[in-house]
């Protein structure tokens, strides 16, 4: 069952006892404002020899400010959250089952929701998971960022109105506490949800501040979501690039590696279009086939020809399936 | 006028703050700034810079920063108007209330700011009647308005009052002029001040249909460019009440985004709105979860309304769950697929069934996906 000692819950059960200090550096990452005086005060506590209770408060604190001294004993819920990260779905399932409902145990399902593709649960999970985290004061989107996983959910599911507010609204809360980790899984969230024509530099810083921070949890997605993005912009090569390092950094973590791999088969299969059939496909994402043999000064036939080897080697089964290839993944330039 | 920035300030972060809020694009950005400002050294120290800082700080949204940082201000009159601003955005009227009647700013620019915002915060709260009468009380200072730049606020002050009670056609005109000014002054962002989607709903109350969702559209639009969930909700509420067709689509977007801005009060009306409409389309069981939200915003005006709504719908006589129909239940929610709870409780798949549909009638849910609203 679950024992709530982590500072998402400190303040509901910090004991009277606790350092004065230590409840100040506690008070400051749950609001999440002043990361700073938070470290200050967590590593003056640590140094000065203090109980169990606030070497365990102290270092949850450094770690959610990006400055790891040790590692703390995690409550139950986000223990799920890494198993889920991890790929381990069903053990996580397991974990959770146990838990009593609160803000981290809402946001560990919504994390299982979203692994197995259900985003319109997860989407509910995350908000809900943000009200029971509001309702406690808990405001720091480095303990809980239950902001941009319900972007991204949003995404998902068509709504990108919602989606693209609620990342931007994370990457202003992540910016206030500002580790390297917060900011790049909030900067990724807008990048997701944001402008297309800004959506490849965003992913490379989100990429590159997650890479610093080590978080490689959130740096896998983020590079899958960069390799996606150069791909849509028609930049294979670097995308193949991206998800061939990709691999190297998933190696053990089954759910990963997987997406890696099913995206860079896509990006094979797309290379080994002829520059004829790659043009042939990308023009017939919007005309008739008697327009692109008009277009491209061929027979109907010939473009009938190419779109059913455009067919075969991209393993799609009729002309929606390859709009929608075309547009998400592009095609490699001629 | 403290909104007004001149060329020389140009490097000040809290002017480039407040440039990039008047213009209304990227609040991400603005609120860069202004955390930027609060510590700059030629800002932090500054005034007028921590309260322009302030001021944006509260329209993106970032109530955490501006609520940390307020006391900076302890000295100066503009401390209890961001104060109440901080407290009415969280739905706190009555600290929004008090801070502004308990005493006038010395400063006369100052007084007229408070009376505006104090009649705001009573219109709010639903008290019309004290709302009219401090706008009243006020009026001497008609000359002053006339000429000042806080015209807009007053214009919008106004009509909020005149909407309140039941004129709609003079709270549109005063929308209307009050966009005249703001437009005028180089101010574009519904953020500084959303009188396109309030004209919108005032045209709307006056049978102005056409004029009323053309606003609330141009509203909807300026709105998305800055982004902020309360401004981009309250826009997204806004079309959905008056464009014709269903809008429950826009109205549960809006729903999310205010719940996420903290904004209890708007959401409280916008969940009466949603559960409405899908009463009338008769949806129950969607309605009774919306007018149940409704009533745990805890915004008390609304909370009677949603009780008495909840009590309209035929009634559902709500029995407890069984302790096995409560476990299928929790599974369920939990993501679990009915063959994997059979599995997992060692029961037939048809059994998890049945216990499903009986935990459904019981609450009153139309089925799995409802599930999670109903069990909290």
């Amino acid at each position: 069952m679950c024992t709530e000692s982590s500072v998402s819950t400190a303040a509901r059960t910090s004991p009277e006892h606790c350092d004065e200090r230590t409840l100040r550096a506690v008070g400051l990452t749950r609001r999440g404002t002043d990361r700073a005086t938070a470290i200050a005060l967590a590593r003056e506590v640590l140094r000065s020899g203090a109980p169990d209770d606030d070497v365990q408060y102290c270092l949850h604190v450094l770690t959610y400010a990006g400055r790891p001294a040790g590692k703390p004993d995690f409550t139950p819920p986000r223990q799920a959250r890494e198993l889920v990260d991890q790929g381990r779905c069903d053990e996580a399932l397991e974990v959770l089952l146990g838990c009593a409902e609160s803000g981290e145990s809402l946001f560990a399902r919504g994390r299982l929701n979203q692994a197995a593709g259900r985003h319109d649960r997860a989407y509910a999970d995350f908000l809900a998971a943000g009200r029971a985290a509001e309702a406690v004061g808990m405001t720091n989107p480095a303990i809980l960022p239950w902001c941009s996983a319900a972007a991204i959910s949003a995404h998902e599911v068509g709504r990108p109105v919602v989606a693209r507010s609620l990342a931007e609204a994370e990457l202003v809360a992540a910016r206030r506490w500002g580790d390297a980790r917060t900011v790049g899984r909030a900067l990724h969230a807008v990048a997701l949800t944001g402008d297309a024509d800004r959506a490849v530099t965003r992913f490379t810083t989100a990429v590159r501040l997650l890479s610093d921070a080590g978080a490689l949890a959130e740096l896998l997605p983020a590079r899958h979501h960069l390799a996606q993005a150069l791909a849509t912009q028609g930049r294979h090569e670097e995308a193949v690039a991206v998800c061939a390092s990709s691999l190297a950094i998933a190696a053990g973590n089954p759910l990963w590696t997987r997406q890696v791999e099913e995206l860079r088969a896509r990006l094979d299969r797309l290379g080994r279009l002829t520059p004829q059939e790659s043009r042939t496909a990308t023009l017939a994402c919007g005309m008739s086939n008697r327009e692109v043999a008009a277009e491209l000064g061929v027979t109907t036939r010939t473009v009938e020809l190419h779109l059913t080897q455009v067919y075969r080697k991209l393993h799609v089964k009729g002309r929606r399936e390859l709009n929608r290839v075309i547009l998400r993944f592009g095609v490699t330039p001629p | 006028m403290l909104l007004r920035t001149n060329a020389q300030q140009t490097r000040c972060p809290a002017a480039l703050a407040i440039r990039q809020t008047i213009g209304g694009t990227d609040f991400p950005e603005a609120a860069r700034l202004a955390h930027a400002a609060l510590d700059a050294p030629g800002c932090r120290d500054d005034p007028v810079c921590l309260w322009r800082a302030l001021i944006v700080l509260v329209a993106a949204g970032d109530l955490v920063t501006a609520d940390a940082n307020a006391d900076r201000l302890l000295d100066h009159t503009m401390h209890v108007q961001i104060r109440s601003q901080i407290a009415r955005l969280s739905g706190d009227l009555a600290t929004a209330r008090d801070l502004l009647a308990s005493g006038l700013p010395a400063v006369k620019s100052l007084q007229l700011l408070s009376v505006v915002l104090l009649v705001e915060v009573l219109v709010d709260a639903g008290d019309v009647d004290e709302a009219e009468k401090t706008l009243l009380a006020n009026k001497s200072d008609q000359a002053r308005w006339q000429s000042s730049a806080l015209r807009p606020a007053f214009l919008a002050a106004r009509a909020a009052v005149h909407r309140a009670q039941g004129r709609p056609l003079a709270a549109y005109v005063d929308h209307l002029m009050c966009g005249h000014h703001l437009l005028a002054m180089g101010v574009t962002s519904p953020a500084i001040a959303p009188w396109r989607g309030r004209a919108a709903l005032a045209a709307h109350a006056a049978q102005r249909e056409e004029l009323a969702q053309r606003l609330a559209a141009e509203e909807l639009a300026a709105a998305r460019r800055w982004g902020e969930p309360r401004t981009v909700g309250t826009a997204l509420s806004t079309l959905g009440c008056v464009s014709g067709g269903d809008g429950t689509a826009l109205l549960s977007d809006a729903a999310d985004l205010l719940a996420v801005a903290g904004a209890r009060h708007e959401l409280a009306a916008i969940r009466l709105e949603l559960g409405h409409r899908l009463a009338a389309r008769g949806d129950d069981g969607a309605a009774r979860g919306e007018y149940v939200s409704a009533a745990r915003t805890g915004d008390e005006r609304h909370q009677q309304q949603a009780s008495e709504a909840l009590a309209r719908l035929p009634s559902v006589t709500v029995r407890a769950l069984t302790r096995q129909e409560d476990l299928v239940a929790s599974l369920a929610e939990a993501g679990l697929s009915n063959r994997a709870i059979a599995q997992r409780l060692f029961l037939t798949i048809s059994t998890v069934e049945v216990h499903l549909s009986n935990v459904y009638r019981k609450l009153g849910v139309n089925g799995r996906k409802d599930l999670s609203g109903a069990l909290r």
